[in-house]
C-alpha cells in the first residue's frame, strides 16, 4: 500500500539473466541480477516475473532460492508455458522484469531453538533462504529433502552446506530412504523435539506432513500456491479458505500456518 | 476531488467530459482487475488516473467462486472470480476511508452490483452519502436470481427496471456496464439510455472456456468464465462502434486495452473515456503509460485536444 516504505514495499525491477541451467533432469536453475530484490527479498517470498512481455498475457509466479550479493537464484521445471519460455532464456537477457517482494515470509520466532524443514520436489526451493537464516541465527536445524527419485532431490547440498543435518528419502530409493517422506519424518519426531516446522512442496505433502507436526505439537507453517494474475493482492485470482475466510496467497500467504488452512475445502483450487 | 489541471507541459489537453465528470484524462481503471486502487498505490498515483472504478459493490458480502478461478489463454484469459466483495458496510467503513487517506484527490466510480435491481439500488443509497463516491457503474452482468438466472444485461426489461430504479435513487451519474454476451448490443445501450443512464460502458467480458488435459476438465471450476485481454479487442471496438451509433450519452470503452494507442482506436469508435483492466497484471504502470502513450501521440499529431478524437474515425460513405 501506498502507506507502506518505497524503499522496501514491493515494485517493479528490470532484471539480467545471469545464468540459466539445467541442474539435474528435470530442475532448472535461473539466476537473474536484481539488485533491488536481493536486497529486500526474505525466504519464502516469491517474484512475479513477466517471462515474455507482450506475449504471455501473465507474470509467472516463482519463490526465490537464494540470494548472493546483487543476484537471486529461482529454481524451477519445466512445466507449462510459461516456464518452457524460461528455459530458452539466455545468459545476458535484459528482456524481463519481476515484480517484488511479494508475499509473507517464513516466520522465525525468537524463541525457536530448533527447527525442522520439510521439503518435497521443487518444493524445497523456497525453504533455501529459511535454512541460511535459521543456522545464522544459531537454530538448531534438520532438514529432511523428499523427492520421486535422486534427480529430482532439490538443495541437498545446499542445506547441508548451511551446516543442518540434512536427509533425503525417494519414492524408489535412488537415495536416501527408500518410501515417502513420512517415515522417516515420524522416526524423526519419535527421537527429537522441534519448536517449529516448515513444510513446502506438493500440496497433499503439505497436509499430510503438517497433520502429523501438528499431532506432535510442533508450530508448522507451509507454503502454498495458487494460480494468479496481478500478485498484489487487487484481483483476488488466489484466494485459499482458511478458518478467517478467504485469504489471498500472494499477499496474506504463501506462508501459512498449517492449522489454519482449511485443507478440504483448498483442494478444488489446486494448481 | 482535485479539480482538472491546465493543459500538460506537450500541449495536449487531455481533460474530457464523462456525463458530467470532468476526467483529467481519458484512462480508467477497468472494475475488477484494480481493487479499489490500494494495492495499485505502491505502483501508480492513483490522483492522476482519469477514474478508478473499483471491483464490484454489492448489499452484502459475496464470497466469490470455489476452486480455480483463472486460467491463461492466448492473449487473455478467462476468470470465474465470482464478483468476491467484503459488502458495501466494509467499503464504507474500511475501503473508502483508506482510500481516503492515500488519494483523497482520486476520482472514484464505484461499480454496482447485486442479485436483484432493488440490491443494486441498495448500495447506491447507502453510498449517496460517501463524498469519495463521484460516480455509479452498474454491472448488469450478474444473473438476476429473480429472473432465472440469465444476466441483466441480456434483456431490456431487466436493464430498464435495474436503471429506472437507480436513477431515483441518484443524481451522481449513473454508468451502464453492458455485456457483449447479447445479439445486438446497440438495443441494450438504447434500453439503459432511455432507462436514464448517463453513460454505457462496454465491454465486459466475452463468455469462454478452456480444458485442462492433466485432468481432463475444465480448468475454471465454473466451466465457462470471462475472457479478457488484447485477444478481445476486435469485438469490443466494434461494440463501441456500433453503441455510439445507437444512442447519444458518452460512452466508456474497455477490451483489451494496452497501449495508448489502444486508447486512441476505442476514443475514434465513440469512447469518450477508455478503461484497461487485464494489462494492470503485467504492467501495474498501464494506466499511467497509457495515459503518457495518448499523450505522446497526441504531441505527434499536432492534436491539441484528446477530446476531438471522439467519435472522429472516418468511414467511406
Amino acid at each position: 500500500m501506498c502507506t507502506s516504505n518505497p524503499e522496501t514495499r514491493p515494485a517493479v525491477e528490470a532484471v539480467t539473466v545471469v545464468q540459466n541451467r539445467q541442474l539435474s533432469d528435470s530442475v532448472r536453475s535461473l539466476v537473474l541480477q536484481a539488485p533491488r530484490t536481493a536486497s529486500l527479498v526474505r525466504g519464502g517470498q516469491f517474484v512475479q516475473l513477466d517471462i515474455e512481455p507482450g506475449c504471455l498475457t501473465l507474470r509467472r509466479p516463482l519463490s526465490i532460492y537464494s540470494v548472493s550479493g546483487d543476484t537471486v537464484e529461482i529454481l524451477y521445471h519445466q512445466v507449462g508455458e510459461g516456464t518452457r519460455r524460461l528455459a530458452a532464456k539466455k545468459a545476458g537477457d535484459t528482456s524481463m522484469t519481476v515484480i517484488g517482494p511479494l508475499g509473507t515470509p517464513w516466520p522465525v520466532p525468537d524463541t525457536a531453538r530448533t527447527a525442522l524443514l520439510v521439503g518435497g520436489g521443487i518444493g524445497a526451493a523456497p525453504l533455501g533462504m529459511l535454512a541460511t537464516e535459521l543456522t545464522e541465527r544459531g537454530v538448531e536445524t534438520t532438514v529432511l529433502v523428499a523427492a520421486q527419485n535422486a534427480g529430482r532431490l532439490v538443495g541437498e547440498s545446499h542445506f547441508a552446506a548451511c551446516g543442518a543435518d540434512v536427509s533425503c528419502a525417494t519414492d524408489d530409493g535412488s537415495r536416501g530412504y527408500a518410501g515417502l517422506v513420512t517415515e522417516p519424518l515420524i522416526e524423526l519426531l519419535g527421537t527429537r523435539t522441534f519448536d517449529v516446522a516448515y513444510v513446502c512442496g506438493p500440496e497433499i505433502m503439505q497436509e499430510k506432513v503438517s497433520a502429523r507436526l501438528i499431532g506432535h505439537g510442533v508450530r508448522t507453517f507451509v507454503s502454498l500456491e495458487r494460480r494468479m494474475a496481478c500478485g498484489i493482492g487487487a484481483c483476488l485470482s488466489c484466494v485459499l479458505p482458511t478458518v478467517d475466510g478467504q485469504k489471498r496467497v500472494c499477499v496474506e500467504g504463501p506462508v501459512f500456518d498449517a492449522e489454519e488452512v482449511l485443507w478440504d475445502e483448498a483442494r478444488a483450487s489446486r494448481v | 476531488m482535485k479539480p482538472v489541471p491546465p493543459v500538460s507541459r506537450s500541449g495536449v489537453d487531455l481533460s474530457v467530459n464523462l456525463a458530467g465528470l470532468s476526467l483529467r484524462n481519458p484512462v480508467l481503471t477497468a472494475s475488477g482487475t484494480f481493487g479499489a486502487g490500494l494495492e495499485y498505490a505502491d505502483f501508480v498515483d492513483l490522483e492522476t488516473i482519469g477514474a478508478v472504478v473499483t471491483k464490484g459493490v454489492s448489499p452484502a458480502a459475496w464470497p466469490g467462486n470455489p476452486g480455480c478461478r483463472i486460467v491463461e489463454t492466448p492473449s487473455g484469459m478467462l476468470n470465474s472470480i465470482g464478483l468476491q466483495n467484503p459488502g458495501v458496510e466494509h467499503f464504507c467503513s474500511a475501503t473508502l476511508p483508506a482510500l481516503a487517506a492515500v488519494a483523497p484527490g482520486a476520482t472514484v466510480i464505484v461499480n454496482v452490483v447485486g442479485h436483484t435491481a432493488a440490491g443494486y439500488r441498495d448500495v447506491i443509497e447507502r453510498l449517496e452519502s460517501e463524498p469519495m463516491v463521484a460516480a455509479y457503474e452498474l454491472n448488469v452482468s450478474c444473473p438476476n436470481l429473480d429472473a432465472g438466472g440469465m444476466a441483466f444485461g441480456a434483456s431490456c426489461d431487466s436493464i430498464t427496471e435495474i436503471v429506472s430504479l437507480c436513477r431515483e435513487a441518484t443524481t451522481r451519474p449513473l454508468i451502464v456496464k453492458l455485456t457483449p454476451n447479447v445479439t445486438d448490443i446497440g438495443e441494450m445501450a438504447r434500453a439503459a439510455e432511455a432507462a436514464g443512464a448517463d453513460a454505457v460502458s462496454l465491454i465486459n467480458t466475452l463468455l469462454g472456456m478452456a480444458i485442462d488435459l492433466r485432468t481432463m476438465r475444465p480448468h475454471l471450476n465454473r466451466v465457462v468464465g470471462g475472457l479478457s485481454g488484447p485477444a478481445i479487442k476486435p469485438v469490443a471496438l466494434r461494440m463501441v462502434w456500433e453503441a455510439s451509433r445507437a444512442v447519444s450519452v458518452p460512452i466508456v470503452g474497455m477490451g483489451g486495452v494496452q497501449s495508448g494507442t489502444d486508447v486512441v482506436e476505442f476514443m475514434l469508435a465513440g469512447a469518450t473515456a477508455v478503461a484497461v483492466g487485464t494489462a494492470n497484471f503485467s504492467d501495474p504502470m498501464a494506466t499511467e503509460r497509457c495515459a503518457a502513450e495518448l499523450e505522446a501521440f497526441c504531441s505527434d499529431r499536432g492534436i491539441t485536444r484528446v477530446s476531438d478524437l471522439i467519435g472522429a474515425m472516418e468511414v467511406e460513405r
